[in-house]
């Protein structure tokens, strides 16, 4: 009898957003196990801090810069360093897949320190793309994926907070994972069909977002607008 | 009594309004020169700003009015008259303070919304504006050619469109200088704050840019060059930080784009749908309310 195709996976994130690798690993498994004959178990071990991490364990490592936002009182230049010792650390092992979870921009205005944490997001999601140029950390763009829909329709903030935002979070960390880090785990065909539905899955939402139609003539902007630096006035 | 043409279109009154009350043309306009209150503002940018607050106009349709929709809404006695000027990059601005050069003035170039006189001018730090709109959008996204003699800052708009003869003359006089990068674009909008507050203390509001780049999905960066994302991310990063060390204002595209679904409010990496300018015009209005540029 053959086992069971799956991996395991090591998560250094907050409590809050357990739920989200959770549901995470179900989408992967659920997509690998649809778009194969097999049936994909995807295991999952969370730690604290790095020190709790198994070395000997799983090669798959999701990390969250989330937790670093509430160190706002740590001078930045502290605080990167920081950052980046524990992530050319967990980056020693070549075999080793980082992901890095970016952070979504959107602050409550009635927020307290609203700007210090907005700042604060801004560096550290820049550093994500930093650490990734530097070490090949892979970084899962929470914070992109998130604004694409937009914080009222997910009903939250840069915390996670909510089934909608769980949801959303999950099928952006999935869809990285599926697109990079996993050749070592997975065969690449069942990569590529599982991405395809996982892709097709739609978020459900606070409220139904009105599909953007185009106008006559918007077409025609775009082409006429070239390139970035290109203006039509 | 019909209104005259000139003192409807001051008021915004809807075709076919009439003023009852009025007895004399004369005295009407005497009436709304003293319960109209007028806010200059000088906006120095391009298709982010004039879009937003000016008008939208796609495919030869309004799509957005500008920024004076708000404002009939929000403050009925109030409007703002805009002056707009097209933006090549900070470093140019800052460069520009001897006029048109000589080697330019000879040429008649089609530069489009980019003529001569708005790329040298300099009537951003002369403008008694109540307050100045810039953005940081065309030094992201704008590559400038320099002088090979003189050292001036030239933005050949659609240079493709010159004719050939112009073509070989651009080659021969100027270099391109690439993109700027953020520090020293950040460095140059510090010395524009500074040097607009030799004239005066009126705010200062910049946009800064949605770094939500639609298609561009890349998960390591090991390798490759900057993405458009990572820079407008730097970019917007150095802006917040310009903030707190200047005080000016930041119309944050960026964050009104996260709230309200970048995805359905973009056209490309830079253009906006006109819900994306109304919701970026009520955030300038907003702004300015809070600078307290309508206080009665």
């Amino acid at each position: 009898m053959t086992e069971a195709p799956g991996f395991r996976l090591q998560a250094l994130v907050t409590m809050a957003e357990r739920p989200i690798v959770f549901r995470a690993a179900k989408m992967l498994a659920g997509c690998l196990t649809t778009a194969g004959e097999a049936t994909w178990s995807i295991d999952y071990a969370f730690a604290d801090e790095i020190g709790d991490l198994d070395p000997a364990g799983p090669a798959i490592v999701i990390t969250s810069l989330l937790q670093e936002v509430e160190r706002l009182d740590e001078p930045w230049a502290a605080h990167e360093a920081r950052l980046r010792e524990l992530y050319t650390e967990l980056s020693r092992d070549p075999e080793r897949s980082v992901y890095v979870c970016t952070v979504f921009r959107h602050i409550d205005a009635a927020t307290p320190r609203r700007q210090d944490r907005l700042l604060r997001i801004r560096r550290l999601n820049l550093l994500a793309a930093t650490l990734s140029h530097e070490l090949g950390v892979l970084v899962a763009d929470l914070d992109r994926d998130l604004a694409d829909t937009g914080a009222q329709n997910l009903q939250t903030d840069y915390r996670l907070q909510g089934p909608y935002a769980t949801a959303a979070a999950a099928k952006s960390l999935a869809l990285t994972m599926l697109l990079v880090g996993l050749d070592h785990a997975v065969p690449f065909d069942a990569q590529e069909k599982a991405r395809r539905l996982l892709k097709s899955f739609k978020l459900k939402l606070a409220a139904p977002v009105p599909q953007r139609r185009y106008l006559i003539g918007e077409m025609v902007r775009r082409v006429e607008a070239g390139g970035v630096a290109q203006v039509v006035l | 009594m019909p209104l005259p043409q000139a003192a409807r279109a001051k008021v915004f009154l809807p075709p076919g309004g009439t003023v009852l009350f009025l007895q004399k043309k004369k005295s009407f306009l005497a009436l709304i020169d003293t319960e109209m209150k007028r806010l200059n503002l000088f906006v120095k940018g391009n298709v982010d700003v004039h879009d937003s607050l000016h008008s939208c106009v796609i495919g030869g349709l309004l799509q957005w009015n500008g920024i004076n929709e708000i404002m009939r809404a929000r403050h009925p006695g109030s409007l703002i008259r805009l002056r707009h000027e097209t933006f090549t990059r900070s470093d140019a601005l800052l460069a520009a303070h001897a006029g048109v050069p000589e080697e330019l003035t000879g040429r008649n170039l089609r530069l489009g919304p980019y003529p001569l006189a708005s790329q040298f001018s300099q009537a951003v730090f002369e403008t008694d504006a109540d307050a100045i709109i810039l953005s940081i959008q065309p030094d992201t996204a704008t590559g400038l050619f320099r002088h090979r003699a003189t050292g001036h800052l030239f933005y050949p708009h659609d240079v493709t469109g010159f004719a050939a003869e112009d073509q070989d003359w651009l080659k021969a006089q100027y270099e391109p200088t690439g993109m700027l990068p953020a520090p020293q674009s950040l460095a140059n909008f510090e010395a524009i704050i500074a040097k607009l507050r030799e004239r005066s203390d009126r705010p200062i509001l910049i946009y800064n840019v949605s770094a939500a780049i639609p298609g561009e999905i890349v998960h390591c960066l090991l390798g490759l060059g900057e993405t458009l994302a990572t820079r407008l991310r730097r970019f917007n990063l150095g802006l917040a930080e310009l903030s707190e060390r200047t005080g000016v204002s930041i119309i944050d595209v960026d964050s009104l784009l996260a709230r309200h679904g970048a995805d359905r409010l973009k056209l490309d990496a830079v253009h906006l749908t006109a819900e994306a300018h109304r919701l970026v015009a009520e955030e300038v209005v907003r702004v300015l309310e809070d600078l307290g540029l309508f206080a009665p």
